[in-house]
């Protein structure tokens, strides 16, 4: 590998590695749970009922909701970057291995 | 300047030209015919775009300043980017005639229009640029636009939230691509998209020696692995795709109401759309000429597993939403995760596919998003269950709340369906039957979603009659029937031959590659002309 390239590929890795060290710090005890959005589904929203066209799926899947409302869609943004930036180091070391890198 | 590059610099400057306008003018009508006029004139360049490149059979290659590639930035307008500007453009006219009905007196008007005017200018520059760097400046210019607009409501917490958000992230994407554009800049030694799309292909090499021993100074083997990964992962981000989708259901919905409509409708096709650049044309993915070939294969796998669970994720949300606009803000999420899917077969019916899908959902979307705001507006409300039966006391409203949803279900004769269908066949050709289980279930769990939009608007309680009363008027019926219009035509017969033009030009890179190479040799024999020339 040419130098530039060495240079800039380092230069991102750390600042991948930077991110993914500072994430642990960020985690704290006192995390500002807000009443609008933040991307949770608050619980309220999946009880069932009979009244409305969907409640049987919501009653089949209500074990699936709560583990995409608390784990996946939570709204902190440690947990987005739980995901987001293993699909960035995935697509990374995938495409440049598969070049021989 | 060519008539095609003039639509974005006009746009721009009437954008800068409003909040100055606004110190001596304060009359709405104004703000909101400038707009009109702005978005209308647009559309006319971009269809004069589409209709001379259709017409002329090779890219439009525009010199900004008169320097050529490689040394200026270009624009490069092919059949692909002109017909997605100008449906663009076309949408954004529905839309800017729907806020002049939605804002009404708004004292923010000056400033909207102007967001809204850079928002489209970026879009169409996204569409047109030639220049990987340039790519950059428009992503950018589309963003900053995108988070003023959603907090457009600065007084309520959760506009501001959602904006915080969608910056946040669109900042990190934002880096993440100018690193890559860096990259491609230092191992091509050109940020000219038909430049590095001629070197990732060896015969250009070949052909094009000793430019390509000038300007390539790099490891381009080395460098593209990653320029992809932090392009993919900054286009799946602009097109809210899994796994970085969050911003999303929280900035659309916190958006005014045709505000959604664009974000949802036509911001998110941007990183469908360089997405689709960038595989086929820049770097040539999915081209067996390509040096860069071996990557289709992970590309293909990750690229569908990404498209798939967006569909299945946020179809399963959908039934669990509670206010209307952040269910129709996940339906974007699954319908742009098909998208995705399409593409990323490497085939050209995939792509054929994927551009007919954008076209309809930007329909679909778009028109929900504004029915459902009439909704909004009549019972002062987003929550679904107590949303009131606009089409008992509006039928253009009603009517295009079932059409849009039955549309994005894809049932036929709506155009939504021809698009799946489309879909459909390119998964079946392909030989990929699971993203054929994956279509039919996200669309039969989205069904539940949308019914229980339409339930309550169209066979509900009727609205109070006071809600009613801001129902009149011409701009509010345009705007829905253009799009209601938009959903009954475009079907194989009339788009057929469009969609072919458009996914040729995406899977064949070579006249795009010829263009701007002979961009350079034209400016180079003027400076010398032939003896006796």
């Amino acid at each position: 590998m040419d130098l530039p390239t060495l240079m800039l590929t380092l230069t991102a890795t750390s600042f991948l590695l930077a991110v993914a060290l500072w994430l642990p710090t960020a985690r704290t005890s006192r995390i500002r749970r807000t009443e609008v959005y933040l991307s949770g589904e608050p619980q309220a929203h999946f009880k069932l009922s009979l009244v409305e066209v969907a409640w049987a799926i919501r009653y089949v899947m209500q074990r699936l909701y709560k583990t995409l409302v608390e784990q996946v869609q939570s709204g902190l943004f440690n947990d987005w970057f739980a995901f987001s930036l293993p699909y960035l180091l995935l697509l990374a070391v995938l495409l440049y291995m598969a070049l021989g890198g | 300047m060519h008539a095609v590059a003039a639509a974005p610099a006009l746009l721009v400057a009437i954008a800068f030209a409003l909040p100055l306008a606004s110190l001596r003018i304060r009359r709405a009508s104004f703000f909101h015919g400038v707009a009109l006029l702005a978005t209308s004139v647009a559309l006319l360049l971009t269809l004069y775009g589409y209709t001379y490149v259709s017409s002329s059979g090779k890219p439009l290659v525009y010199r900004m300043g008169g320097w050529p590639p490689p040394l200026g930035i270009v624009y490069e307008v092919d059949p692909l980017s002109a017909l997605l500007a100008a449906y663009t453009a076309l949408v954004l006219v529905a839309i800017v005639a729907y806020s002049s009905w939605y804002l009404g007196e708004d004292s923010g008007l000056p400033y909207y229009y102007a967001l809204l005017l850079g928002l489209e200018s970026g879009l169409l520059g996204i569409y047109y640029t030639g220049d990987v760097f340039n790519l950059f400046v428009m992503i950018e210019v589309l963003g900053i636009t995108c988070y003023g607009l959603v907090a457009y409501y600065r007084s309520t917490r959760e506009a501001v939230e959602a904006s915080f958000k969608y910056a946040f992230f669109g900042a990190i994407a934002g880096l993440l691509y100018f690193l890559a554009a860096v990259l491609v800049y230092a191992s091509f030694g050109s940020l000219t998209m038909g430049f590095v799309a001629a070197f990732s292909r060896p015969v250009y090499r070949l052909i094009y020696g000793n430019l390509a021993a000038v300007l390539i100074w790099g490891n381009i083997t080395a460098a593209v692995g990653v320029v992809l990964a932090l392009s993919l992962w900054t286009f799946t981000f602009k097109a809210g795709v899994f796994p970085n989708h969050f911003w999303l259901p929280d900035a659309h919905p916190a958006a005014p109401t045709p505000i959604s409509a664009v974000l949802s409708g036509l911001v998110v096709n941007a990183g469908a759309y360089a997405s689709i650049r960038f595989l086929y044309t820049v770097f040539g993915v999915y081209d067996p000429l390509s040096e860069f070939y071996e990557l289709s294969n992970y590309v293909k796998v990750v690229l569908l597993s990404v498209g798939g669970i967006s569909a299945l994720f946020a179809s399963i949300m959908m039934v669990i939403q509670s206010d209307v606009k952040r269910l129709i803000a996940y339906s974007t999420i699954m319908h742009l995760g098909l998208v995705f899917t399409g593409f990323s077969l490497g085939t050209s019916e995939g792509v054929r596919a994927s551009v007919y899908h954008i076209l309809t959902h930007t329909a679909g979307k778009a028109l929900l998003f504004m029915s459902a705001g009439v909704a909004i507006e009549v019972s002062r409300t987003r929550r679904i269950p107590e949303l009131r039966a606009v089409g008992r006391v509006y039928k253009l409203a009603g009517l295009s709340i079932v059409l849009s949803s039955l549309s994005l279900v894809g049932l036929p004769p709506l155009a939504g369906f021809f698009s799946k269908l489309a879909l459909y066949q390119a998964y079946v050709e392909s030989g990929h039957f699971e993203m054929v289980a994956v279509l039919l279930i996200s669309s039969a769990i989205a069904l539940l979603g949308y019914l229980k939009v339409v339930y309550p608007t169209v066979f509900g309680e009727p609205p109070v009659s006071s809600g009613v009363s801001r129902l009149r008027g011409p701009e509010l019926a345009v705007a829905l029937a253009l799009l209601v219009a938009l959903l009954l035509v475009l079907n194989p017969p009339v788009v057929g031959g469009i969609l072919e033009q458009a996914s040729r030009a995406a899977t064949d890179a070579s006249r795009y590659i010829d263009e701007a190479l002979n961009a350079f040799v034209d400016y180079v024999s003027r400076l010398h002309p032939a003896p006796g020339g």
